[in-house]
């Protein structure tokens, strides 16, 4: 398959061995991986803090980056899901609408995509650790992306897969919510730190690189040391 | 304009403006996994249990009559007082000093009771629930007021469902319904204080079922 | 202090409190085992879901319509049903009625809508005794607090706490166990039951079809505010209506559960109107007092109205970990958590009550329980979105997103974007700016370290892969 492939502006910036690690596994089983380097960003930051006409002129860009893509694969749940869940709301009454749409249904989050498109459980992928998986709040509600992400990691050599308690709470980004309520995401951010703590992983493993930010941030201010990795990383080791 | 005439108003201005998109048709389905005939009592008996009710199943007349003495005694129920239908009547015909309401009882009278003895309208099986009114309880006060609370039933008076329970209600009503009608669902009980369960917050303490088999 | 100011010192406040947390946090885990445990017994929680929906949906769409059946089949029972346009009028009409049948006392069961009109105040203003039955409420009410939650009113104390109060308030012994302190509440409060003048409740469901009713409690006294004093006065919402009885077969079961984890609450009572013919005891009067107070106003948002499908139930307040974080005090407002946030923009305005849209991760939790499937987290990001199209939102933030749409507008802006971005990061760590009150990024900073913007990003790697395979070998 031909994958155009959605790195978000986050990950190409400070998490670029996740988009790596992205195009390491497609390619290993096979697959064409091409990046539209015409684009930048699906507009969520503007669209969950209301300015929804900047995020539609975003987004528009964004259509026009992956027009005529086969399948778009983004090591993202909430980035995917802002376009398929929201693009709907987004451009309703849009000249645009329609494209949108048909947008939307070719997009994927990438384990979802290896996971219920593909078909697949095991990459080939070999990670020797303990790990536990944080549901990040938009995979998890929005995409309905549960059972996939354990089933990858269960197949993966080596790796010693432990339970958080609770593992589907908020981890408190939440975009800017992060910055407009600091002490409240915080809050939320500890909590998610120490149930990582109690679980004993050495890594906390997430499909989604904001929610990681925010662990990793709050880890280090607690002298943690457990260490964060996206999905994509686990995967693509050999 | 008066307050009526302005919100319908405003309500119909409100509704002019039509709603993005209708909800998807939601299957009628139940909710529920279907209770056989068989399973009902049982089930009623274990979620009446479960609520901290106590059930009794009497397989002949004398046996209730016996077992209602038996409580009031092993209680303490010095004053009791019951519903005047025949069911309520015989039920405590064993229990000295019981006494048979009169039309003129009032509520705030039923206060200085140990014990009410109401009949009900149905028993809903799966909730465990009582369904009585102010017809077949005989007031409003009678079954919320005295720190116990007797019900009396028939075994035909068990339904499945609170669908069902309705549906007996308003065949057996029609649109004269009693003021009032409640499902009893164990007796009276708060969590208000950190979660720890307490019976007996207003309502009855203790909720008795007896069920007359026969 | 502006609304958002209050809200942020207090949530501060109410976060450092460990011990409120721990309560709270503790309520909560406790509810959801419960929960977890009565979903199992449904066949299809999410039809039933879909099912409630639908049967709130046909009740707001056609709201006009059933409100004026439950008028005339409640009127025909000999219940006066009352209009009151906002808080003020229904106070009023309530004042009325004490004053005519002569009142002096008042007893109360649980009705949120009470809070949202400030009754007891108005009440105790012009000398009516009023007291709340319901125990959280009661215990709320000799506290002088509001209730923390609208199901369950003093959650955030301890038996130890409540102990004490009724030991202050009431004489009771300072190791008073929740069983004593319940008895002595049953105790006390039967003597306001008796005594009472006029009882008023609430009501969860008005239904059209027989003009009755319908109240849900577990502890009796509801039954008890509607059967004894001579007048019974109830308050409900507008959007409280269901179109037939046989609605209540899903909602009495489902509220239940979402509530507090019970199959079926306690007591589930239908009232349609007082005393009959031939009954022995029964209120004299009784009167629906049917209060629009903004819901008329949401309503008219068509995007928003399915927020009037809401049967207060907290669910979405127990899942939420902002509630649960911040507690129902911060909120400062009649309803709290998720639900709250969304309806009281409608109802008190959107430039002052906006920030509690913001407030929240929008993780979904809420959605996700609400029995009645309303798209909590998806109202709060459009509360947002009125809120910048109303120009509420400061100019900062604006030319912010302004900057930040340019920035995304082409490939070329937001890697020139980026590549300040590095400078700026690599400059603040040199001077030892980051995490210092010079910041820029301090509320970032200022708890959690921050990430470092790579050295090469993906698309600089990208590009440099594409250009070393298309040279020759």
């Amino acid at each position: 398959m031909r994958i155009a492939l959605f790195i978000p502006c986050f990950i190409d910036q400070l998490y670029p061995k996740v988009g790596i690690s992205v195009v390491r596994v497609l390619e290993r089983l096979g697959h064409e991986v091409d990046f539209p380097e015409d684009q930048t960003c699906c507009g969520q930051p503007a669209f969950n803090s209301g300015h929804w006409d900047l995020a539609r002129d975003t987004a528009c860009s964004f259509l026009d980056a992956f027009a005529g893509a086969e399948a778009i694969v983004a090591p993202s749940g909430s980035c995917t899901a802002m376009v398929r869940n929201y693009y709907g709301e987004l451009f309703r009454g849009h000249v645009r609408e329609a494209e949108a749409a048909a947008l939307a249904e070719r997009s994927w989050e990438f384990g979802d995509f290896l996971h219920r498109k593909l078909g697949l459980t095991d990459v080939g992928a070999r990670f020797p650790g303990k790990v536990t998986w944080h549901d990040a709040c938009h995979g998890l509600r929005e995409l309905g992306i549960r059972e996939g992400p354990r089933k990858l990691l269960g197949a993966v050599r080596g790796l010693s897969f432990v339970e958080m308690q609770p593992s589907d709470e908020c981890c408190g980004f939440g975009g800017t919510f992060s910055a407009k309520f600091p002490e409240i995401s915080c809050r939320m951010g500890e909590a998610k730190a120490r149930a990582i703590e109690e679980s004993g992983a050495e890594y906390v493993a997430s499909g989604d690189s904001s929610c990681l930010m925010q662990i990793a941030g709050i880890l280090a201010r607690r002298g943690s040391s457990a260490k964060i990795i996206h999905l994509a990383e686990i995967l693509a080791s050999t | 304009m008066n307050s009526r005439d302005a919100i319908l108003g405003r309500i119909r201005a409100a509704l002019r403006a039509p709603a993005p998109h209708a909800p998807a048709p939601a299957l009628a389905a139940e909710l529920f996994p279907p209770l056989r005939a068989d399973e009902a009592l049982p089930r009623f008996a274990r979620e009446f249990a479960a609520l901290k009710g106590v059930f009794h199943r009497s397989p002949d007349a004398n046996d209730a009559r016996a077992w209602v003495a038996g409580l009031a005694a092993r209680r303490g129920f010095a004053r009791v007082a019951a519903a005047p239908d025949d069911l309520c009547r015989d039920a405590v015909s064993g229990v000295p000093g019981a006494q048979t309401l009169e039309r003129e009882a009032c509520g705030a009278q039923l206060a200085s009771f140990d014990l009410g003895v109401t009949a009900c309208d149905c028993l809903v099986a799966r909730t465990g629930s009582i369904v009585l009114t102010a017809q077949s309880g005989f007031g409003r006060a009678l079954s919320v007021l005295p720190p116990a609370h007797l019900v009396v039933a028939r075994r035909a008076q068990l339904v499945g469902e609170i669908r069902e329970a309705l549906q007996l209600l308003e065949l057996r009503h029609g649109k004269m319904w009693p003021s009032m009608a409640t499902f009893i669902t164990g007796p009276s009980r708060t969590a208000d204080i950190e979660k720890i369960l307490v019976l007996g917050a207003h309502g009855p303490r203790e909720l008795y079922l007896l069920l007359l088999d026969f | 202090m502006s609304s958002v100011s209050r809200f942020v010192a207090e949530s501060r406040r109410r976060m450092a409190d460990a011990h409120e947390r721990a309560t709270v946090l503790k309520a909560t885990a406790t509810y959801t085992s419960k929960v977890a445990e009565t979903k199992a017994s449904f066949l299809d929680w999410a039809t039933g879901r879909r099912q409630l929906h639908q049967r709130k949906w046909e009740a707001i769409h056609r709201l006009d319509f059933h409100l004026e059946t439950f008028e005339r089949r409640a009127t025909a029972r000999g219940a006066r049903v009352h209009w009151a346009e906002d808080a003020a009028q229904a106070c009023e009409i309530i004042l009325e009625i004490c004053h005519r049948t002569g009142a002096q006392k008042a007893v109360k069961s649980k009705s949120m809508i009470t809070e949202e009109i400030h009754l007891n105040a108005a009440l105790e203003e012009h000398g009516i005794a009023v007291v709340e039955s319901d125990l959280g409420e009661y215990i709320a009410q000799i506290r002088g607090e509001p209730p923390y939650h609208i199901v369950t009113p003093v959650m955030q104390l301890t038996k130890e706490e409540i102990a004490a109060t009724f030991h202050e308030k009431l004489g009771a012994p300072r190791d008073a166990t929740a069983e004593d302190l319940t008895k002595t509440a049953r105790r006390v409060l039967r003597e306001v039951f008796l005594a009472a003048d006029v009882g008023v409740t609430g009501a969860n469901f008005l239904v059209a079809e027989t003009g009755m009713i319908a109240i849900t409690e577990n502890e009796g006294n509801a039954r008890l505010v509607s059967t004894l004093p001579r007048v019974h006065i109830a308050v409900a919402g507008l959007e409280k209506v269901v179109p037939r009885l046989e609605d209540l077969a899903g909602f009495l079961p489902m509220l239940a559960v979402s509530g507090t984890g019970q199959q079926l609450t306690g007591y589930n009572t239908l009232l349609g109107g007082p005393r009959q013919q031939g009954e022995t005891d029964g209120p004299e009067e009784m009167h629906v007092i049917l209060l629009d107070n903004g819901r008329t106003r949401l309503l008219a948002d068509a995007e928003q109205r399915e927020a009037l499908h809401c049967i207060r139930c907290g669910a979405c307040l127990n899942v939420c970990p902002v509630f649960k974080g911040v507690g129902g005090f911060s909120y400062d407002t009649t309803y709290q958590g998720p639900i709250g946030s969304v309806i009281t923009p409608h109802f008190r305005g959107l430039r002052e009550w906006k920030h509690l849209s913001y407030a929240s991760s929008l993780c979904g939790a809420c959605s996700e329980v609400c029995p009645v499937h309303i798209d909590l987290h998806q109202h709060l990001l459009r509360n947002r979105r009125n809120a910048v199209d109303a120009g509420h939102v400061g100019a900062v933030e604006w030319i912010a997103f302004r900057f930040w749409a340019w920035a995304m507008r082409s490939p070329f802006a937001y890697e020139l974007a980026a590549r300040a971005g590095r400078i700026a990061q690599r400059l603040s760590r040199l001077l030892g700016v980051e995490g210092s009150l010079l910041d820029p990024a301090r509320a970032w900073t200022a708890r959690r370290a921050a990430p470092t913007l790579a050295p090469e990003s993906f698309r600089e790697w990208w590009r440099k892969r594409k250009a070393s395979e298309r040279k020759p070998s």
